[in-house]
């Protein structure tokens, strides 16, 4: 800009001069002829010179037109056939005051222009820089904070630009606006320059490459994390006034992502302490569950070896079948966990086919009445075919599930009611029993890991409510529960998508 | 009545006992194998009846032996295996099992289930040409199906498809082997939508109560199977 503006006042300045100069051999005339008097002519000179010195606010021109102006101005007063000579003094002082009125007006009321606009600028950057800030501090991603960057120096420059990042392999390229920008791979040893070198590297830098980009580290206390790279085609150059610009956009672009780098840290020791804490709450309630039965089964084993001979019958038959039965539930309970592992496990493959609701409520009713054949399970479902893409084993287990949870808090009325209904794109599935209700300790901590709940008389009834949350929420859907709003027994209802959601 | 003989290929001798003793309590003549090359010499020398094949055995992976057994003997091979998901049941019985029994199980339903795989043998022996269960009867003469004494409007490919489980009453087809024979042998076995549809229609057309099917039972995610009494 220093370039234009000397270029600029050669010519402007020496137009004003010649002009200020030609201005005042006309009033002089004008004075001369028809006012018939020099000295008034004077006074036209003040409006004469301010005008002319307005246009730059350089002292020194500012001096030399006013100057040339009134010197014309006198010369022609003595030269001039028939011009009244002036009062020495008068003219002296006239000319002295004149000058540097109009000099220091012209100078001063220049400045506070430029002044202005320079204002006029600081606020506009002022304010790019706080939309940019506010930007780059909601970005949930690092990738949405590239890509806001990228689309704020786009706003700025007009230009299309490109992020680079670096990690262990070095200087990698994760965004760019437009995104299909088609950058060459040269152009990445220039960008690895400006972020080794830290400071800006291509076109209108003092470390000019061939490249048509200009290339702008990202730091955070003068450590480079990024490199921004805009493309100036063409003859456009960046002035060193924008690049000074877009370094202070930068400055906040290093600080943004250094928080966000900082608070996925804090995230994954958060996430990696919580999961400790789940796995050993997990294997603790196990044992527990596992050791109640099977002492059961070993003593009832022991009593009869011990007693052989001399055990009663009946009594012999009742342990037997406690054995049988503890068998039984510990294998009801291994198949649970099973699904548990099955689900939670990182690279787990919900196998989802549509699979027709209706039979899934018809083995859920088989299995109902062939475990529970004192129950009479209500089924209300949609009169159309209903096509859902479920794992469908899993599903009926966690029907299954809630079935035995609300058999476990049973009053006399051995009446369930499964209800299913479409609503806006979901399956929503729920089961109501009239038993004893949740109290208000268990709806508090009902789906949480079992660490937390009370185990009742039958083996807790942790697992099964963890398991049916897990196998709902892999299938993209959620579970709740709580007491019917009647005040008689407990609902427990879950949703599921019906349309197939792809999950990577 | 002579007893039937049954072959028991399992390697853990302690099961092998416990299995031993329930079928011989039943009245089976019970020859065992603990690996695939006994196995062989037992089914190519004794010529058993039916054959328990655990598919955990040591020697030989228990998909690959089934195979095999099915090239050296047509009799009813009962898988038994600790896995329990659907999809190794479903590899079974499309590689010739004719049932799967997961571990553990009771005496009660292996029996059960030994009972019913001699049953279909022998009724697979007749060429029948109805079959009747409750109140459903399918005419394969005729190509008809009724039930309580009326006649039941099915499209062709319902038709074919309550035929093909009718033929072979108790046994478990899977979704593939039903897609197969009524699709073709190019038929695209990974998506059995339709066929799901057309079942669905079936037993609405069929049963009194889809919620308790009398006629056409779910083996869920494995296939169906047509009941026998």
């Amino acid at each position: 800009m220093n370039n234009k503006y000397i270029h600029r006042s050669n010519m402007n300045e020496l137009s004003a001069l010649f002009l200020s100069v030609l201005m005042s051999i006309f009033v002089f005339l004008f004075a001369q002829l028809i006012m018939k008097s020099a000295l008034y002519g004077m006074a036209f000179l003040i409006p004469v010179v301010i005008l002319f010195v307005f246009r730059s606010n350089q002292f020194l021109w500012n001096l030399l037109t006013a100057l040339s102006t009134v010197s014309t101005y006198l010369f022609l007063s003595f030269v001039f056939p028939g011009s009244m000579p002036l009062p020495y003094g008068f003219m002296l002082y006239c000319s002295v005051s004149l000058v540097l009125t109009a000099v220091i007006a012209g100078t001063k009321l220049l400045s506070s222009r430029e002044q202005h606009k320079t204002d006029e600028r600081q606020k506009l950057r002022d304010q790019l820089i706080a939309e940019i800030n506010t930007k780059l501090l909601t970005a949930a991603t690092a990738e949405e904070l590239y890509i806001s960057t990228l689309q704020h120096l786009h706003i700025v420059t007009q230009k299309s630009a490109v992020f680079y990042t670096s990690d262990e392999h070095g200087i990698q390229r994760t965004a760019s606006f437009p995104a299909g920008l088609i950058i060459y791979e040269k152009e990445a040893s220039f960008a690895l320059e400006a972020f080794v070198l830290g400071q800006p590297v291509g076109v209108g830098t003092s470390h000019e490459r061939d490249t048509s980009f200009l290339f702008l580290p990202v730091k955070v206390s003068e450590q480079s994390v990024g490199v921004v790279g805009i493309l100036f085609s063409g003859e456009a150059l960046p002035s060193s006034s924008l690049i000074e610009i877009l370094q202070m956009i930068l400055v906040r672009v290093g600080v943004a992502l250094e928080k966000h780098r900082l608070f996925r840290a804090q995230r994954a020791t958060q996430l990696d302490k919580e999961l400790e804490k789940v796995r050993s709450d997990f294997l603790r309630s196990v044992s527990h569950d596992f050791r109640t039965p099977l002492t059961a089964i070993l003593g009832a084993c022991s009593v009869l070896s011990e007693n052989q001979f001399s055990i009663e019958k009946s009594d012999q038959q009742e342990l037997i079948s406690g054995i049988e039965e503890e068998a039984a539930w510990l294998l009801r309970m291994l198949e649970n966990l099973l699904s548990i592992t099955r689900v939670g496990a990182e690279r787990f493959i919900l196998h989802k086919n549509p699979e027709p609701l209706e039979e899934i409520l018809e083995q859920t009713n088989y299995r109902v009445r062939k475990r529970f054949a004192d129950y009479h399970l209500h089924i209300d479902q949609p009169q159309e075919l209903v096509m859902v893409p479920v794992d469908p084993m899993l599903i009926i287990q966690v029907l299954i599930n809630l079935i035995e949870n609300s058999v476990k808090h049973s009053t006399d009325r051995k009446e369930l009611v499964l209800r299913v209904e479409k609503q806006s794109g979901q399956l929503v599935f729920s089961l109501r029993d009239f038993g004893s209700g949740l109290s208000a300790q268990a709806q508090e901590t009902l789906f949480l890991d079992s660490h937390d709940k009370i185990s009742d008389a039958n083996g807790g009834m942790g697992l099964g409510l963890i398991i049916c949350k897990s196998i709902i929420e892999a299938h993209g859907g959620e579970i709740s529960g709580g007491n019917h709003p009647d005040g008689i027994g407990a609902v427990f209802t879950f949703r599921l998508p019906l349309e197939e959601i792809n999950e990577e | 009545m002579k007893s039937k003989s049954v072959l028991i290929i399992e390697d853990e001798a302690y099961v092998l006992r416990i299995l031993k003793t329930i079928l011989e309590t039943e009245g089976y003549k019970i020859s065992t194998a603990k690996n695939g090359d006994m196995a062989k010499t037992n089914i190519l020398t004794h010529q058993p009846e039916l054959i328990l094949l655990d598919l955990g055995l040591p020697d030989i992976d228990g998909i690959e032996l089934l195979k095999k057994i099915r090239v050296w003997t047509k009799v009813p091979v009962l898988v038994v295996s600790a896995r329990s998901t659907e999809r190794d049941k479903v590899l079974a019985l499309d590689n010739g099992a004719d049932d799967y029994i997961s571990k553990p199980f009771s005496s009660a339903e292996l029996l059960a289930r030994i009972r019913a795989a001699f049953r279909r043998e022998t009724i697979a022996d007749f060429v029948e040409d109805r079959y009747c269960v409750g109140d459903f009867v399918i005419d394969f003469e005729k190509r008809m199906v009724s039930v309580k004494s009326m006649p039941v409007r099915l499209t062709q490919i319902e038709y074919r498809i309550v035929e093909l489980i009718a033929r072979q009453p108790g046994k478990v087809l899977t979704y593939g082997y039903l897609i197969k024979n009524i699709w073709g042998p190019y038929a695209d076995t990974d998506n059995n939508r339709i066929l799901r549809v057309n079942m669905s229609n079936i037993r609405r057309k069929i049963e009194d109560d889809t919620m308790n099917p009398k006629y056409i039972l779910t083996e869920m995610g494995i296939g169906y199977r047509m009941s026998e009494s």
